[in-house]
């Protein structure tokens, strides 16, 4: 397990490190600088970074778009460990991102607790890298795969009017960036994070047949 | 004979420090100039400093009498080149991508694209997509391409690996058919029945250095006579004839195993001499064995 | 120029034929027609909607930034892709010059670009011209179409085509796809005020303003306005000439 954890960091290449180390210090010193006008922590860990999670799933942790996936699909004794090892590997590395990234934040300037930035930063990555992954395995062309979280991630960005309509805070991605009711937002999370799960049991089953 | 390849102590050495190519002279005149060699011995970094791709460290090529760095232009006007892992544009249809590469060269002429996707067969396939033909198809769609405007000199990177038998026999018959008229193709293989059937010369490169230029002939004699077949009980027989001789191939059967080899010092006088091929040839020039 | 011309022609051709690309303008017109669509709930809820110039003005300021989204993923792969697929090695052998190469794929990429905006653009105002429920006239709704396309949509398109194009070249298209979604995201999350909008924003800056303003601020700040162009055009140009300069990109010509 250590071994191929360990390979698919090698797989992932430098440049994964790089780009996430940029992105997290970028956040830090953002938090410094930014004003108050900037509802910094949702911007930041409720949508940039899960996005940068979807990113990760996607690009450095690609299934079907990887030029060794036949090999790997018909010779590997599973599947679906496979992609689940390989997304794990990317999103646990973003994540640790996120996490530094919210440690150098708060340090700057502290406005939430850090279980409830871990809160609002887990599920929308979640669901979002976990789409990606699903996409992932769907196309075997590259790119495609952030191409479908990324119009995704945008529509929802832009579609936050929709909210007037009862009943979609539940489901609405980004509801802190939002600014919906704070009763709800722990139910939300909750929700997101059942979708996520619905779109592994998807994968599992498309792996499956595919396997 | 004209020289239309003039290869002149071309030395190639990356940023990494590794040298690709050491020292490398010949030439070639018009025919089939087959280039062999192992993987990573140096063909493609050649090929690419052939077609201006990339820059010598240190020498001169000159084609058709330009030198490729200084009269890069005219060189370009002279050469069609097939590299060797070409995936093209899959979205484009054959015709389309072979007039692509027409207009680039400066030719806009669809009759020239029909002419050459004809000698290659592929004009009844001309409307289909590039991402919808099977291998060979698209190895006659690159070479389509290189041919396109009839250049003087047609450099081709392992066309024939991964192809069918058929199709090999019909890019043979392609490349040799073109290579008529004081044209030179210079044709990059790892597979020695190509350059067997289709060249009077080659080179061999080994680690980026020239190891043998002349004619396939030639390279023949060095090794006639002393190519034999030996009969061997087991692998401990075949490890003492490995410290005494040049094995050049073996072969399994279910009583032992026959081993081809080299008798350079006449160890073996009481076997008698079989026909050497430009196989044999070849591995002996690598040093090597090839087991079957 | 003939060589350049040909890129340019087969670049647009490939990208044009591309699924993926009229999947997300699809996808975007459905949305942007759900959102703005003049239906008696949209045009109870948006106060100006009856007005032509403001339908052109949210399609070009919010819509179309999902479909710009979408084809700068598209167009990001262009120049990795050729590396990759060893195409560049057999147009590097070809009499193709350097600039020849890197101008045909970049106006290739902005022509596609401008032209899947303006279809965009027509499309949904043909479907406004055709469902509203008042009477307008065709004049009333060209005008803010032809505004849209000459004032935004240009800088706009050479800004995404240009830089989708040029920046993945020299950097790694993951990190381009990070900087890219952070400044389409930030673009997406800017609430619009009376006051002048941050020049960086791509389709939502004041050059939109030129299309419609607000009655109760019918006030366009034109410093606000040229940087907003400078900032798209100008980061489009320097992206470009930085492909352009990059050194070992090309052979030595």
């Amino acid at each position: 397990m250590k071994e191929r954890i360990k390979s698919e960091v090698k797989i992932f290449g430098i440049n994964f490190f790089l780009v996430s180390a940029v992105f997290t210090t970028a956040v830090i010193v953002l938090s410094a600088t930014t004003g108050e006008l900037l509802d910094f922590y949702p911007v930041s860990f409720e949508v940039a970074f899960p996005f940068f999670a979807a990113i990760a799933a996607g690009e450095w942790g690609k299934t079907g778009a990887d030029s060794n996936f036949d090999i790997i699909a018909a010779q590997s004794s599973s599947l679906f460990k496979w992609v689940l090892l390989r997304y794990l590997t990317a999103f646990a590395i973003s994540s640790l991102a996120a996490g530094l990234g919210m440690a150098g934040a708060s340090v700057m300037r502290y406005e939430m607790p850090l279980w409830e930035l871990i809160v609002i930063y887990l599920p929308p990555a979640f669901f979002l890298s976990s789409l990606c992954a699903l996409s992932g395995l769907l196309c075997r062309q590259e790119h495609i795969a952030s191409l479908i979280s990324g119009v995704i991630w945008l529509v929802i960005l832009l579609t936050r009017s929709l909210l007037r309509f009862p009943g979609l805070e539940y489901i609405y991605l980004f509801i802190r960036f939002a600014k919906a009711p704070d009763n709800v937002w722990l139910w939300n999370k909750g929700l997101v994070t059942l979708a996520g799960l619905f779109l592994w049991g998807v994968i599992y089953r498309k792996c499956k047949r595919m396997g | 004979m004209s020289t239309n390849i003039e290869i002149s102590h071309v030395t190639k050495t990356y940023k990494n420090g590794v040298t690709a190519l050491d020292d490398v002279s010949f030439h070639a005149g018009s025919g089939v100039f087959g280039l062999l060699g192992h993987n990573g011995a140096g063909k493609t970094t050649l090929m690419k400093a052939l077609v201006t791709v990339l820059t010598p460290s240190a020498g001169t090529i000159r084609i058709c009498g330009f030198d490729t760095v200084k009269q890069g232009n005219e060189v370009r006007a002279r050469i069609g080149y097939l590299p060797q892992e070409l995936a093209m544009y899959p979205s484009l249809s054959v015709f389309d991508f072979v007039n692509y590469m027409a207009e680039l060269k400066g030719i806009h002429n669809k009759k020239a694209v029909s002419s050459v996707l004809e000698q290659v067969e592929m004009l009844e396939f001309s409307r289909r997509r590039i991402g919808q033909l099977s291998g060979g198809m698209k190895r006659r769609v690159g070479i389509a391409q290189a041919l396109v405007g009839n250049p003087q000199i047609l450099v081709v990177d392992e066309p024939t690996a991964g192809l069918d038998p058929e199709e090999r026999v019909r890019f043979r018959g392609l490349l040799s058919r073109y290579a008529r008229e004081g044209r030179t193709v210079l044709l990059s293989t790892h597979i020695v029945e190509d350059i067997h059937q289709l060249c009077e010369e080659l080179a061999v490169l080994r680690k980026g250095h020239l190891f043998y230029a002349g004619t396939s002939a030639a390279l023949l004699e060095r090794v006639k006579d002393r190519v034999k077949i030996l009969h061997l009980e087991n692998e401990n027989q075949l490890i003492e004839l490995q410290k005494k001789s040049v094995v050049l191939s073996t072969t399994y059967e279910s009583q032992g195993l026959t081993a081809r080899i080299m008798d350079e010092n006449g160890l073996y006088p009481q076997t008698k001499p079989v026909t050497a091929t430009l196989e044999d040839a070849y591995v002996y020039c690598m040093g090597g064995k090839a087991h079957a | 120029m003939r060589n350049m011309c040909s890129v340019l022609h087969y670049e647009f051709k490939m990208q044009f034929q591309r699924l993926a690309a009229w999947g997300v303008l699809l996808a975007a017109a459905a949305l942007s027609l759900l959102d703005n669509f003049p239906s008696a709930g949209n045009l109870a809820r948006l106060e100006f909607l009856n007005e032509p110039a403001y339908f052109v003005y949210r399609i070009v300021s919010l819509d179309s930034l999902v479909l710009l989204f979408g084809l700068m993923f598209l167009l990001a792969g262009r120049i990795p892709l050729d590396a990759k697929t060893g195409m560049k090695s057999l147009l590097m052998a070809s009499p193709l010059k350097k600039w020849q190469y890197v101008l045909g794929k970049l106006l290739g990429g902005f022509l596609y670009v401008f032209s899947m905006l303006c279809i965009f653009l027509f499309l949904n105002t043909a479907v406004y011209f055709i469902g509203t429920p008042f009477k307008i006239s065709l004049i009333e709704c060209a005008v803010p179409v032809v505004k849209a396309v000459l004032a935004s949509f240009i800088p706009v398109s050479l800004f995404v085509s240009f830089c989708s194009i040029a920046l993945p070249g020299m950097i790694d298209i993951r990190f381009f796809y990070v900087l890219a979604a952070i400044l389409f995201g930030f673009n997406a999350a800017y609430v619009g005020s009376a006051e002048a909008m941050p020049f960086y924003l791509i389709t939502s800056g004041d050059l939109a303003r030129l299309i419609w303003v607000h009655p109760g601020w019918p006030f366009v700040d034109m410093g606000s306005v040229i940087a907003n162009g400078c900032f798209l055009a100008g980061s489009g140009f320097v992206s470009g000439c930085l492909l352009f300069l990059k050194h070992r990109f090309w052979r030595s010509e």
